[in-house]
């Protein structure tokens, strides 16, 4: 069983086995496929029709699954890889290690936005970007222009402090629940998960956000946190527990898998673990 | 979120946001967003960018459909900056651009693909 480690405590060798087998999974087309599931159901995600991965109580176990299916395509690549998680309370700058050339390369340059350093750079021939939303054939980024500054710890604690899963009506204007505090809907502006990809911008700004390699970082931390909430709060259930409309409820099937339900994901220890 | 203004107090206070909004226009009613959004059309050049807005909400940048999505409290996200929101489509119109960087809109069905 795998064991999912924060990206600063990585070696040197850890991360370039990382990114080896992302690139991989590049070259055989598979990680393609990964962009274009998640960009169809931020398009099919709506507030008030049927909605499995994003402004939904399924968010978590939705992004959990989709994981474990990229996780289990790195393995098969090399079997000693696991998702690394990305603490952004901790690792919070733009010159952070997380952003140098031996990783995920760095800022996206001015102008065009492209990124021009580290392996996923444009110039490498390695990272062409076939499914977007827009026809730029390269990885963009613009860190810390959509927005100024990341969540911080105290902004994260506040969230892991709330009792309650999800609330109606299960959607981007649920108040009160852990689960639309984490995804990040404020009414105020964008919070918590949606603030890291707005912070990030270019690519991770849009529905098409896997095109950059730190998504797969930043919702490990993501996945990270639900299981440290749920060990805040052992007598919290994901809700809702049974048959509601357009949400996934906890025993129900989760598309486009239909082979699991949020019952089925609630124990990430079943799967990996965390360091 | 901002509340959109009733039809009424659009048009009066069109003309003033006309001007607010700085651009060249051509729609019929063109309202700066401090005073939120007309349902009229919007034709506009926006850093160096054709944005249209028609009746029926539809935003095309350059020509292209920008995939637009309303939320349930109002405001509006796009394909481009799906994890914000804005209070009109025009706001959103004009934040894709500058997200776009130069880039054009591509072609995606409503099932999420590529055409």
């Amino acid at each position: 069983m795998g064991v999912r480690k924060n990206q600063a405590t990585l070696t040197a060798a850890e991360k370039n086995s990382f990114v080896q087998a992302v690139l991989q999974l590049k070259k055989q087309g598979t990680y393609d496929g990964f962009v274009a599931t998640h960009n169809t159901f931020i398009m099919n995600d709506r507030d008030t029709s049927p909605r499995a991965g994003h402004r939904a109580p399924s968010f978590l176990p939705w992004h959990r699954q989709f994981l474990l299916e990229f996780e289990r395509a790195l393995q098969k690549v090399d079997a000693s890889v696991s998702l690394p998680y990305w603490d952004w309370t901790a690792d919070n700058s733009t010159s952070a290690s997380l952003w140098a050339d031996d990783f995920l390369g760095g800022d996206g340059q001015p102008g065009d936005g492209q990124v021009t350093t580290g392996p996923f750079a444009g110039s490498t021939g390695n990272w062409p970007i076939r499914e977007g939303a827009s026809d730029a054939p390269f990885l963009t980024r613009s860190l810390g222009t959509g927005v100024g500054a990341l969540p911080t710890r105290t902004d994260l604690d506040a969230v892991l402090a709330i009792g309650v899963y999800d609330v109606a009506p299960w959607n981007s204007t649920s108040g009160d629940g852990f689960r639309n505090g984490l995804e990040g809907w404020a009414r105020t502006g964008p919070e918590l998960h949606n603030r890291v990809h707005v912070w990030i911008g270019g690519a991770m700004g849009t529905g098409y956000s896997p095109n950059d390699p730190v998504f797969w970082l930043h919702h490990c931390f993501i996945d990270r946190l639900w299981a440290d909430w749920q060990s805040l709060h052992p007598a919290a259930s994901y809700l809702p527990t049974s048959a509601t409309t357009d949400v996934v409820s906890l025993n129900q099937p989760i598309r486009p898998w239909n082979t699991v339900t949020p019952a089925d994901l609630l124990d990430h220890t079943r799967f990996y673990t965390y360091a | 979120m901002q509340d959109r203004p009733r039809r009424r107090e659009v048009l009066k206070l069109g003309l003033a946001g006309a001007a607010v909004a700085g651009v060249v226009g051509t729609g019929i009613l063109v309202a700066g967003n401090q005073f939120g959004e007309a349902a009229e059309e919007i034709n506009e050049v926006y850093r160096g960018r054709r944005i249209r807005i028609t009746a029926a909400r539809n935003v095309y940048i350059d020509g292209l459909p920008l995939h637009v999505m309303q939320n349930a409290d109002s405001s509006y996200s796009s394909i481009i900056d799906h994890y914000r929101t804005f209070a009109s489509p025009h706001d959103t119109a004009r934040a894709a651009v500058e997200s776009l960087r130069g880039a054009n809109l591509v072609l995606v069905s409503h099932r999420g693909h590529h055409q």
